[in-house]
């Protein structure tokens, strides 16, 4: 099993958040494999899932965890990137 | 129960435009649910004002929220350029998709001289305080 940095995201990701989300994920990721945690993140709009979207395209070796607060659940499903996650349990 | 107000056109300020409306739908006694939905549309008008009608630059964003007969009514306008497409843009242009995924309907009005963005939402237990 490919031992995985876990990376947790707090607070919400919208147009003033997305880069630094973005930011901090791409640095952990240079380091190697990573776990990313969304369950402390309460809103999340479409920049957030450019963001995902973005580096899933190009190539991030990364596994989500499902805990998900409803709201992100809620965007991941009606964006359908729910079904392309590559979730930390699959 | 409303609320108007008129916020610069800055992506930090999109946190409070969507709390000032999220604040309205639980007075209109939506769940929590439906209260995301509202700010998740509310949150993509507001980024669509930022990004596409001022691209960037400095503006204002006014929002109003309403409820009347069983529809909780929220505009976003700005005095923009109007819409149009920008490959940069930073939502994979999904933000008038999620939002007429989440609204009962809506309509967008762009012009040279600005945007607005006319959503409305499901609100039944409004309908009686009109």
């Amino acid at each position: 099993m490919t031992e995985r940095t876990r990376v947790s995201i707090q607070g919400e990701i919208d147009l003033a958040t997305h880069e630094a989300f973005e930011a901090q994920v791409s640095e952990r990721l240079q380091e190697g494999p990573v776990l990313l945690d969304l369950s402390g993140v309460s809103f999340m709009d479409s920049t957030g899932i450019r963001v995902l979207d973005n580096l899933l395209r190009n190539g991030a070796d990364l596994k989500v965890a499902r805990e998900l607060q409803p709201q992100v659940q809620q965007v991941l499903e009606i964006t359908g990137l729910i079904d392309t996650l590559p979730w930390a349990d699959d | 129960v409303s609320f108007e107000g008129t916020f610069s056109a800055a992506a930090a300020g999109i946190k409070e435009i969507r709390s000032e409306v999220v604040a309205v739908a639980r007075l209109c006694g939506l769940d929590e649910k439906r209260v995301g939905e509202v700010a998740l549309a509310v949150s993509e008008a507001a980024t669509n004002a930022i990004v596409h009608g001022y691209r960037g630059d400095p503006g204002l964003i006014h929002v109003s929220a309403t409820r009347a007969n069983g529809e909780l009514t929220v505009l976003v306008t700005d005095e923009g350029l109007g819409m149009g497409p920008r490959l940069d843009s930073p939502g994979l242009g999904l933000g008038l998709p999620i939002i007429a995924k989440l609204t009962q309907r809506f309509d967008v009005i762009s012009r040279g001289s600005g945007t607005r963005i006319h959503m409305v939402f499901d609100c039944p237990v409004c309908s009686e305080e009109g």
